[in-house]
């Protein structure tokens, strides 16, 4: 029955690298199952990033994300045993994650408070910012901080379905079909949120987008 | 003669939302994170759940085969009770079998009549070989019939005083019954 339950999520998985993955994560998985913990340490090294940066830029507060990544894991953790393999590890690790920050996110409607991520040095090298900061005539260093401001309340001006979205395809690089699978509707869906969600954003930005 | 300069490259959306990838804590940060986490997982896993989660847990486990059951069999229980409440209404909507029979059911021409019928149904038939016709209604018909001395042409009565089955019986509906050609032929006032 796992040979079955293993074979299926596989298939379900688009990326070959992705299919390589998702059958190593079983192997862990079936290890936690087992009773050995410490394989579980190994999923969350492998995940803890990915995860962060998918709720960090959902809620656009680092110490909820960190709170709320932290809360994922355990969650996961406590209902591993429940986790048949119908669908990859990463897509229901994600789909916790997900949902654990969308219910924060709904029930902190009202308060909005940003708390922005360090910026690593590569972004100074990167092309869009040559660019920009040519255009604009502005320091690097100020435009940084100006554009990540920026994207940051671009992003927190979209829907929640929106938002999830764009965060899951355009930042984290998951494809239609695993956002489907993450998010519980069809890919069709996925496809006219993004459309409709790009739309939003290069109005918010066209300041940037010439 | 100078060379043309190259515009700049044009900045998509795609470039400014991958520029959120570098937004990323670094190593002593994940140090923190693992700590925390690690506390936080062993609490989940010493402390229990509470009481109450666990019953529900439980109690939700066992009922739902025999909830769907209960639902299933309410739903078929109320579809027959709908159906056995909804036919003696359905009946009352109806009249009455007695006054349906009367309604529905051919009259009979006594035989003298028979020829009169005939007589009706052909419109073109003259007024004058009416006259043995015993019914008092259809005296009455008779009577208007022979106020015209003129065939009618209208395609309408014909269509009203052509009675179903074959011409010859002696059976003529209630529904088509000869004083409706004569309210008719008033009411239009047609010579008839």
């Amino acid at each position: 029955m796992a040979e079955f339950f293993a074979k299926a999520k596989t298939m379900v998985t688009t990326r070959p690298e992705h299919a390589a993955a998702a059958e190593l994560d079983w192997a862990l998985v079936q290890r936690v199952q087992t009773g050995d913990v410490r394989a579980f340490d190994q999923l969350i090294t492998k995940y803890r990033e990915r995860l962060f940066a998918i709720v960090y830029n959902l809620t656009s507060n680092r110490e909820d994300a960190s709170d709320l990544t932290q809360e994922a894991f355990i969650k996961a953790f406590r209902s591993i045993g429940y986790f048949k393999g119908q669908s990859s590890f990463f897509t229901w690790l994600y789909r916790i994650a997900v949902n654990a920050a969308l219910t924060h996110l709904k029930r902190n409607r009202l308060r909005k408070f940003f708390s922005f991520e360090n910026l690593d040095q590569e972004i100074s090298q990167t092309e869009v910012l040559e660019v920009l900061a040519e255009r604009t005539q502005t320091d690097k260093s100020t435009l940084v901080n100006e554009l990540q401001e920026k994207l940051n309340e671009a992003l927190q001006r979209l829907s929640l379905k929106h938002r999830t979205v764009v965060v899951l395809f355009e930042i984290e690089g998951l494809s239609h079909q695993e956002i489907a699978q993450v998010m519980d509707c069809s890919e069709g869906t996925v496809r006219s949120r993004l459309h409709y969600a790009k739309q939003q954003l290069q109005s918010y930005l066209q300041d940037y987008l010439r | 003669m100078s060379q043309p300069n190259n515009p700049p490259p044009k900045v998509t959306l795609e470039d400014l939302l991958r520029l959120k990838r570098h937004e990323r804590p670094g190593p002593e940060y994940w140090e923190r994170f693992d700590r925390e986490l690690r506390g936080g997982m062993l609490r989940a896993f010493v402390t229990p759940e509470p009481w109450a989660w666990r019953w529900t847990r439980r109690v939700v486990a066992r009922a739902t085969p025999w909830m769907t059951a209960g639902a299933a069999a309410g739903l078929v229980m109320a579809f027959a009770m709908h159906s056995r409440l909804s036919l003696p209404m359905a009946e009352h909507r109806l009249p009455a079998p007695a006054a349906m029979e009367e309604m529905t059911a051919p009259v009979k021409l006594a035989a003298n009549d028979a020829t009169a019928d005939k007589a009706l149904l052909n419109t073109t038939t003259a007024a004058g070989s009416l006259e043995n016709v015993g019914d008092a209604r259809t005296k009455d018909v008779v009577a208007v019939l022979a106020e015209s001395s003129q065939p009618t042409t209208d395609p309408k009565v014909s269509a009203l005083t052509t009675l179903p089955g074959k011409p010859a019986d002696d059976v003529r509906y209630a529904a088509d019954t000869l004083e409706n050609v004569a309210m008719l032929s008033r009411g239009s006032g047609m010579a008839y």
